[in-house]
């Protein structure tokens, strides 16, 4: 691209004091004081980031992606010119509409339609500039009937979607999303994708903060990972998407035996004693591709004479813990059908998951399923690769469900 | 402006103060919000802004006009008490709005950015509302009284701008300082009423000793509040070397509060 960058980011790096009110009193002081006492003690000290440089050129959208606490919305607030870096610069070009943390600066006391006037004159529009896009404001975020509602009685949902009808709607040279999307509904969702789309076209630059992966692939041309303040990996959206989603599954497999991961619990009268995923190539793995044909295989021993026992897995969207799919052995198979030690196994034919990380769960329970023998949580956390999927045709980028059911489509002329 | 909104930090005062010109529109609807809503949530409403100055008229002159009969210069009590009260309510009451705004507002100030002086700046234009009121009872006073109005009193804009203008400095001071030390919240009710006591208020300046008087004087409302009797009540110009002492400190403290308020302002939204 040969225009000039809207943003540039170059090594930048910014503390946080944290904790102690007497630490944000030194801020007060002269400065020489402050390095004084600084060299004391630096254990208030947080880095949110650090030599973070990165470039967006108008057009462009840049997804930001990281775990909770990465530098991510620092980025924003500093892009916002809300706070100050502490070494590097920045240079950001045209006027910014930011929404960061669900609220685009909305004052609760106030109804939605003072809050648009207040909120538009922030970010530095004339009174008659706001009287020509209000109406599509107040369209857009589809809030007609609650405008003279004070907006601290808003919904989450509602709150946002003002918030992003604001920001769009003052015509930004820079727009900056921060995990507002999520908080709308799917429809709301897809018309802001649209829209920022729309607006890329009209060379907005776009910085996109969000947990949700397909929606960061569904909209970004790059994307840069930030990790604990620092670029872990930045560059075309599938490459770093990938290498994130194989980060994130290794440590949800690190974690597993966790309170949070693969709780384990049950009577022990089965134990489970080896559960895998396997994929077509009969290999041992953590990784399937899109409609691979996958395969969990249960080794259990039974400790204890029992009438029966049923083997049930079930996976996970990780994200968001929905069940994607549930799977029963046959019910009220008599004991010895199984014998002491055995293997179940489960087969998937073109496992019709989307890309994305999910946890499978497996459980031995009793054949009138009240008392679980071994209860094996989270027991292993798989990703399905996108790595094949642009040869696929029915993958449409940026969708959101899980979940591909086979379909077919017929149409007709009526004309 | 735009693009100065992204360098900020290294603007010129000049720069600094023409943003702020942009953004004028917005510090008046701000003002506008902050009377409304004062005053909104209460039943008697603006009622308050008569039923306040009434009240406090007539408890001060029973008690200092009657019981204590502190001189007031040949003039009533009540008018003279509130020929000094006027300003001073005008001038307390923008500091304590204006020093907590920057905190009050914190939600906003963490989530976008604008010149954040916007914010004392207007609970600073909201008080004149309540001293156009004020105003009001003061002409009513003179008329109950049947106390001749004086040709002096158009000097008042004069002496409004100059007592602004300190309370600007303070309130930008106190503003950036509350956000980081909480404690200025509390301190500042306690540092207004004793201020109100070193200040000529239910009494005449001629009660300080002379061989005190420049001391006294070093504080600027004084010389000011005394410029208001002089031009409210005697027909008198009011005492330039007094007003030239208020107005340099005043203007020192302005520019001060404000370069100190710049200074600091991007680091407010890092405090939670």
């Amino acid at each position: 691209m040969n225009t000039q960058p809207s943003i540039v980011f170059e090594k930048v790096s910014k503390r946080y004091y944290i904790g102690k009110r007497h630490v944000f009193a030194q801020q007060l002081l002269p400065e020489f004081i402050q390095r004084r006492l600084a060299q004391r003690s630096t254990v208030d000290e947080l880095w949110a980031l650090q030599d973070v440089s990165l470039e967006v050129h108008p057009g462009e959208a840049l997804g930001l992606i990281g775990s909770n606490g990465s530098g991510k919305t620092t980025t924003l607030s500093i892009l916002a010119g809300i706070t100050a870096v502490t070494h590097g610069s920045v240079a950001v070009s045209g006027r910014v509409g930011a929404l960061i943390q669900l609220g685009a600066g909305f004052h609760p006391e106030l109804t939605g339609r003072e809050n648009i006037y207040l909120n538009a004159s922030i970010l530095g529009l004339k009174r008659a500039e706001v009287d020509r896009i209000y109406d599509e404001i107040v369209e857009f975020a589809e809030l007609e009937k609650f405008m003279d509602t004070p907006v601290k009685r808003y919904s989450s949902g509602m709150y946002a979607r003002l918030g992003f009808s604001v920001a769009i709607h003052i015509k930004p040279d820079i727009l900056l999303v921060d995990e507002v999307l999520s908080v709308g509904d799917m429809n709301f969702q897809s018309k802001c994708q649209q829209r920022m789309r729309k607006m890329m076209s009209d060379r907005i630059a776009v910085v996109f903060v969000s947990h949700n992966l397909p929606s960061v692939q569904g909209l970004c041309d790059r994307v840069v990972w930030l990790d604990r303040g620092k670029i872990r990996a930045s560059g075309k959206t599938s490459d770093v998407v990938a290498q994130y989603m194989d980060a994130m599954n290794d440590r949800a497999l690190s974690t597993r035996n966790s309170d949070y991961f693969g709780t384990r619990w049950g009577s022990g009268d089965v134990t489970l004693t080896k559960v895998d995923l396997i994929d077509q190539n009969n290999q041992i793995t953590k990784k399937l591709n899109y409609r691979d044909t996958a395969t969990v295989r249960i080794e259990y021993q039974i400790n204890k004479s029992l009438p029966g026992v049923i083997f049930r897995l079930w996976i996970q969207d990780v994200t968001t813990g929905v069940i994607v799919t549930s799977a029963d052995s046959i019910r009220g198979e008599k004991i010895g059908d199984f014998g002491k030690r055995g293997v179940v196994e489960f087969i998937f034919p073109n496992l019709p998951l989307r890309p994305r990380n999910y946890s499978l769960s497996v459980v031995a329970v009793s054949t009138d399923l009240l008392i679980p023998y071994d209860r094996w949580g989270s027991v292993i956390t798989f990703t399905v690769s996108s790595s094949n999927i642009e040869r696929e045709s029915g993958y449409v980028h940026g969708q959101q469900d899980l979940v591909e059911i086979p379909y077919q489509v017929r149409t007709y002329r009526c004309d | 402006m735009d693009k100065q909104l992204s360098i900020g930090q290294k603007n010129t005062l000049v720069q600094k103060v023409k943003i702020l010109v942009h953004y004028r529109e917005l510090i008046i609807n701000w003002a506008i919000r902050d009377i409304r809503s004062r005053y909104r949530q209460s039943f008697m409403g603006m009622g308050w802004l008569l039923i306040q100055p009434v009240f406090q008229i007539i408890i001060v002159s029973v008690i200092f006009g009657y019981f204590i009969k502190v001189p007031s210069e040949g003039m009533p009590y009540p008018i003279f008490y509130f020929a000094a009260m006027m300003p001073w309510m005008l001038f307390q009451g923008m500091i304590s709005s204006a020093v907590p705004s920057v905190l009050n507002n914190m939600a906003l100030v963490s989530k976008i950015y604008f010149p954040r002086e916007i914010l004392p700046l207007a609970s600073i234009l909201a008080r004149f509302f309540d001293f156009l009121i004020s105003l009001g009872i003061y002409f009513v006073l003179m008329m109950v009284y049947k106390v001749p109005l004086q040709i002096t009193l158009v000097l008042i804009p004069v002496l409004l701008i100059l007592q602004t203008i300190l309370a600007l400095g303070i309130s930008l001071l106190g503003a950036a300082v509350s956000v980081f030390v909480r404690d200025i919240s509390f301190a500042i009710p306690l540092v207004m009423q004793l201020w109100m006591y070193a200040t000529p208020v239910i009494y005449p300046l001629d009660l300080v000793p002379e061989q005190w008087r420049w001391l006294y004087l070093l504080n600027p409302m004084a010389g000011v509040i005394d410029s208001y009797r002089r031009i409210l009540l005697y027909g008198e110009w009011p005492d330039l070397i007094y007003l030239a002492s208020a107005a340099f400190t005043s203007l020192v403290l302005c520019l001060f509060g404000y370069w100190y308020f710049k200074k600091l302002e991007i680091t407010m939204a890092d405090v939670l």
